[in-house]
């Protein structure tokens, strides 16, 4: 997906990974409209946790924090892996 | 002689021992019959009960004991030996095998250590095993990687070496009755944060046993060295040095807070340095410090609940870090090629590894139905309710939560990283051409073995949470594991965690790189600093000293050939002048100093 | 038998005296190592018995007079359990190092001077036997001179390898008599305050003379003082403390492989032995530590030597020298053990005494033998000989862990003691010292494993395993040194019994 292939049907079987993906993510959100969610720190005021987009959207955004802390950190500390061995 | 006047440790140590001995098919036999010899009598010792004691020094050693955590860490430690053993065993790697029995052998001593002495000892045996595994590696820097990770476990092993002497020094002087004994440090629980005389020796132990558990700043010593071993030693690597230091550290610093902070480090640590990772095992070394970080949290927490979920989270870790290791090390014997970039579309002839791979990542970020769900989440409950107990107490616990988030956090983290990340680039993304097959039946059978394992803690978790410290606790966590509400909050949240992979994969496109880490500290910055500022320094200084040395009476003794760098003037002393004029001084000094000192 | 046992103080010096000029006057050869091996023996059984009757008496003290002259006119020898431990040491490891000697001395000294070697082997022996168990601070000089003398000697019988053994002892010659000179300057000076020649008799004489320095007539104050500071750095030198090791790198490196061992283990030994009854007993740990801080001096040079000396010791080709340097690290351990005056550092000291000695006696065995099948013992002589020597190159691994310290060998037990000590005086510093002299240690030790193991030999000759007496003797003092790592009950008892003692006649 992230290198657009040349093959049609390699593209086709991607849509269908895509879809087959969302709708299972679509899924699961739907399920958690469902299901009661107890908020964790409710001595603390603290009830975002109860939210059924709650946790989907915590995935989402961890993930995206995550990949950009370390991909803002490689800008500073990328090195060829050969740093080393050039002693 | 009974099965439990044995030593479980004993067991392997005369495995490593006979191996050799031993040709092909037999010597897989044996090799694959101790381990399950050594965990017999394991179990043979903890319910029989098989206490040795040895007078030392007039105090006593207790070569064989039995901690509430013993069970589930002798256990792993058996089974993983076992695994591995018959991971490796296609190819003919006999020194590896060998150090890899001594290496386990000592894990299962420090399993079963009842006394710091006897702890220490077979801490250091698993330093030479290890060592040597990493040696015979064969990897283009398994040499140098081998000699920094022994620097590195030799200094850990000073500092707990100094530490064990403070504390037993202080104990003898308190007239303790048995001043060896390794237990729990309970006043280390409350005294943490300040540092004292009285509790320099518990820090100096704490120091050591983190070093081995990869704590901050010395995490990178696991993707420094890890990575260097053979396919199968770097299995053999992720499952013993961190687990036992795990293991000691739950022994002896339950519900330290700073473990929690440390852990908290290494969890987004792991994460943050994983992504970044090209080279497949060392991404995998990232997360297994990801994952030590989980264990500390539990360990630091302290309550029985998530002494439970350190303990149980550290046995089904082995299990699938192991199992990603075998997967990821069968791509690297079929193909030869270990960095991301260069893989790609083996799912068309590697099937079983690729599903084996994708056991082994949802069992790593906590996905439902695998061992990581059921163990984990013990030690995530064991956070809110630890919250919730202090807040009734109204003593501050914002660091719990914060902690709980950003475990939370860490976890979709490695979900993208060690599962969908290593699945995607390895076996799909662009056809990399290559068309290796499978593995040998050996390697598939190790691997499909180890998947079975985690899968079934993952049905069935009752099995693992009866042979934890706390069985009670277990038990009753064991009701509530899978409510419909936990299950949902770990696939929406690992879920959503995947899609920000796949709508980030343009920038997570795979270069060949490294990328610095506190290491380059002692690998880069201080090397250079010796030769590039204190060596011309002292070399200045050398000239100084041999200008003042021949303006001396006397030089005419001294052998012209010899070169004269600073430390070789003090090392070869041919000449008589400087050492007598060295007496005179002396005589001097002393005169000056019995004449001066004693008016002053 | 009551004769013997009674004059056993005696005995155990006479002996070896009396042995040795019957072997440099024989003609036979060959008979010489015979006459040294019984002379040894006997020496070994003589001092058990000696430790035994010490350890038996209620005050822990046998006192002997040199023909019934009552002290302080005539020769006393007092026998407690330091020096008693110490005479075992020194008739323990000659005895072993002399059943090691015979081939390994056949091969480095020419066969005419044989006889003439082991009368210098025996005088040297005799020597630092005397030193031990006088009591006598002059007679202690003159026997100072007699292990000296024949020191130099036998150092200088190293020629045949190396000519280097000549400057080695020119060197030695010229040191340890400004250093056994330093001395008979201290004891004149005593001598001329106190008017007595014996230790305990000068002990009893100075306590008037420190009693008096507080008040408005002081006398000797600057006599005492300087006589002590001659004597103390005489004996620094004697002991090769850090700076004054001078001598001491080239005279193991270049003596014979058995001369080398010898002096190794029961030379400094001897000298750090006379250091101890100096502070302790002769001067009073009162007046040397509490007034005049030499334990501060002590320590700062203990605390060098072990650095520097492990330092240095990383940086040697010559696994000898090597090793010598290590030496001098290691006596910085014991000096730094005493220095700190209370019990643990006592007994670290005295343990060290006796794990040192065997341990580093051991491995300069295990280098004799790698003289006498490879010819030199540089690292590069020592490639790959963990195959073609397995039981010596073993001998030697297991050694270097004691000079490590690695639990379970002896190495271990002196350095526990030694960091109790310095915890319990609170001095953090010199316990971070010892500690990394032992990763220093680690280094120069596995230097050498790692050449023994997995070095390469260009030449591909074929080397034997040592001939059985040379092994077996190495293997003793290497199995020992493990032995007393394992169980130290002996070792501690011992050491136990010789702190308690000195701490008890503090003034």
């Amino acid at each position: 997906m992230s290198d657009e292939p040349k093959a049609s049907g390699v593209s086709t079987r991607a849509l269908i990974a895509w879809l087959v993906g969302a709708a299972v993510l679509v899924a699961i959100v739907a399920v958690d409209y469902t299901v009661h969610h107890h908020a964790h720190f409710t001595a603390d005021g603290i009830d975002v946790d109860a939210m059924p987009e709650f946790f989907p959207l915590f995935g989402l955004v961890s993930g995206f924090v995550l990949v950009l802390l370390s991909k803002t950190l490689s800008i500073a500390l990328k090195r060829k892996d050969t740093f080393y061995a050039d002693d | 002689m009974q099965m439990t006047d044995l030593p479980p440790a004993a067991v392997l140590f005369a495995g490593a021992l006979l191996l050799p001995l031993f040709k092909g098919k037999w010597r897989f036999a044996v090799a694959l019959a101790l381990p399950l010899l050594a965990l017999a009598d394991s179990w043979a010792v903890i319910t029989q009960g098989g206490e040795s004691f040895i007078p030392f020094m007039g105090m006593t050693l207790q070569p064989v004991h039995v901690h509430a955590a013993t069970p589930v860490f002798a256990t792993i430690f058996c089974i993983m030996l076992a695994g591995g053993v018959l991971f490796s065993m296609n190819d003919d790697r006999r020194v590896e095998l060998t150090a890899a029995f001594v290496y386990a052998g000592g894990a299962l001593g420090v399993a079963f250590a009842g006394d710091l002495v006897t702890m220490f000892v077979f801490w250091e045996v698993m330093t030479l095993g290890s060592t040597i595994i990493i040696w015979s590696g064969r990897q283009h820097d398994s040499y140098g990687a081998g000699l920094r990770y022994f620097g590195m476990h030799a200094l850990g092993g000073v500092a707990l070496l100094m530490g064990i002497i403070i504390v037993v020094t202080q104990r003898l002087h308190e007239g303790a009755a048995d001043p060896l004994a390794f237990g729990h440090f309970s006043a280390m629980v409350d005294g943490w944060s300040h540092l004292d005389w009285d509790n320099a020796g518990m820090w100096l132990i704490l120091v050591g046993m983190l070093v081995n558990a990869g704590a901050p700043p010395f995490s990178s010593w696991i993707p420094d060295a890890y990575p260097e071993g053979s396919t199968s030693g770097t299995v053999f690597l992720s499952a013993f040095t961190t687990k036992t230091a795990v293991f000691t550290l739950l022994v002896a610093f339950a519900g330290v807070e700073v473990l929690i902070y440390l852990g908290v480090y290494m969890a987004i640590y792991g994460v943050v340095y994983g992504v970044n990772a090209n080279n497949m095992r060392r991404l995998l070394c990232y997360s297994l410090v990801n994952q030590v970080g989980f264990m500390l949290i539990g360990i630091g927490v302290g309550t029985k609940l998530s002494i439970d979920g350190a303990a149980a989270h550290a046995f089904a870790h082995i299990i699938y870090k192991a199992l990603l290791l075998m997967a990821t090390g069968s791509v690297l014997a079929m193909t030869g090629r270990f960095r991301l970039g260069e893989l790609g579309g083996l799912y068309r002839t590697m099937p079983v590894t690729m599903w084996c791979l994708i056991i082994g990542g949802l069992s790593i970020s906590g996905f439902p139905l695998t061992s990581g769900f059921t163990s984990k989440s013990m030690v995530v409950q064991a956070i809110v309710d630890e919250s919730s107990r202090m807040a009734a107490l109204g003593e501050p616990h914002t660091y719990l939560i914060v902690t709980w988030f950003l475990f939370q956090a860490a976890t979709a983290g490695v979900f993208l990283d060690a599962c969908v990340k290593l699945t995607w680039f390895i076996f799909f993304q662009k056809d990399s051409g290559l068309r290796p097959s499978d593995p040998p039946w050996n390697m598939k059978a190790a691997m499909i073995g180890f998947a079975f394992i985690c899968i079934l803690l993952g049905v069935f978790p009752g099995l693992l949470y009866q042979i934890l410290p706390y069985q009670g606790e277990a038990a009753a966590y064991a009701k509530v594991v899978y409510s419909l509400e936990h299950v949902m909050v770990m696939l929406g949240m690992l879920g959503f965690s995947g899609l920000a992979f796949f709508l980030l994969l343009p920038i997570l496109k795979r270069g060949s790189y490294i990328h610095l880490d506190i290491d380059w500290i002692w690998r880069r910055f201080i090397p250079r600093f010796w030769k590039e500022v204190l060596l011309p320094l002292l070399q200045q200084l050398d000239n100084a000293q041999k200008a003042i040395l021949e303006s001396l009476p006397g030089r005419g003794m001294r052998d012209p050939s010899l070169p004269a760098p600073i430390a070789r003037r003090m090392g070869n002393m041919w000449a008589v002048s400087v050492p007598v004029f060295l007496i005179v001084l002396m005589l001097l000094v002393y005169l000056v100093a019995y004449f001066v000192l004693p008016t002053l | 038998m009551e004769l013997i046992r009674h004059n056993l103080p005696a005995l155990i010096v006479v002996t070896p005296l009396v042995m040795g000029l019957l072997t440099s006057i024989i003609g036979r050869r060959g008979l010489g190592w015979w006459m040294a091996m019984a002379t040894t023996a006997a020496g070994l059984a003589m001092s058990v018995q000696l430790l035994v009757d010490v350890l038996s008496q209620g005050d822990r003290t046998v006192e002997y007079l040199m023909g019934n002259w009552p002290v302080p006119f005539g020769i006393g020898y007092s026998v407690d359990p330091l020096n008693a431990t110490v005479l075992l040491i020194v008739s323990l490891l000659s005895a072993v190092i002399t059943l090691y000697a015979r081939k390994s001395v056949a091969s480095e000294v020419p066969a005419g001077k044989l006889n003439f070697f082991y009368a210098l082997w025996l005088f040297c022996i005799t020597g630092l036997l005397g030193i031990t168990i006088t009591g006598d601070a002059f007679n202690l000089y003159v026997l100072l001179e007699i292990s000296s003398l024949s020191t130099y000697t036998l150092v200088a019988l190293g020629k045949e390898r190396n000519r280097r053994a000549l400057t080695a002892a020119v060197n030695y010659v010229v040191l340890g008599s400004i250093g056994a000179c330093f001395y008979l300057v201290g004891v004149a000076y005593l001598y001329m305050a106190t008017g007595s020649l014996n230790i305990a008799d000068i002990a009893e004489r100075l306590q008037p003379i420190y009693a008096s320095w507080g008040t408005e007539a002081p006398i000797y104050q600057k006599t005492v003082i300087t006589g002590f500071a001659f004597m103390a750095v005489g004996l620094s030198l004697k002991l090769a403390l850090f700076p004054l090791h001078g001598w001491l790198p080239n005279a193991y490196t270049y003596a014979p492989s058995s001369v080398s061992a010898l002096l190794a283990s029961t030379a400094t030994k001897v000298g750090a032995y006379a250091f101890i009854r100096v502070v302790f007993t002769l001067m009073g740990v009162g007046f040397a530590f509490g007034r005049l801080h030499t334990d501060v001096a002590l320590m700062l040079c203990s605390g060098a030597a072990i650095l520097v000396g492990s330092w240095l010791a990383i940086r040697q080709n010559n696994v000898k020298k090597l090793l010598a340097y290590s030496s001098i690290a290691q006596i910085g351990y014991i000096a730094l053990g005493f220095a700190l005056a209370n019990k643990d550092g006592i007994t670290a000291s005295v343990i060290h005494l006796f794990n040192h000695a065997l341990t580093k006696g051991g491995m300069f065995l295990a280098l004799g033998v790698v003289m006498y099948r490879v010819g030199g013992t540089r690292l590069q002589d020592l490639r790959g000989l963990g195959r073609k020597l397995p039981l010596t190159m073993g001998a030697f691994t297991a050694g270097g862990l004691g000079l490590i310290g690695v639990p379970l060998t002896s190495g271990f037990i002196s350095k526990w003691y030694l960091v109790s000590a310095c915890l319990e005086q609170g001095r953090y510093e010199l316990a971070g010292i010892v500690l990394v002299g032992s990763v220093l240690a680690l280094v120069y030790v596995w230097r050498v494993v790692e050449t023994i193991y997995f070095g390469k030999r260009e030449d591909e000759v074929t080397v034997r395993e040592a001939p059985a007496s040379m092994l077996v003797p190495t293997l003793i003092l290497v199995g020992a040194s493990i032995y007393f790592g394992v169980d130290s009950s002996f070792t501690t008892h011992l050491a136990g019994e010789a702190a308690d003692f000195l701490l008890k006649v503090k003034p």
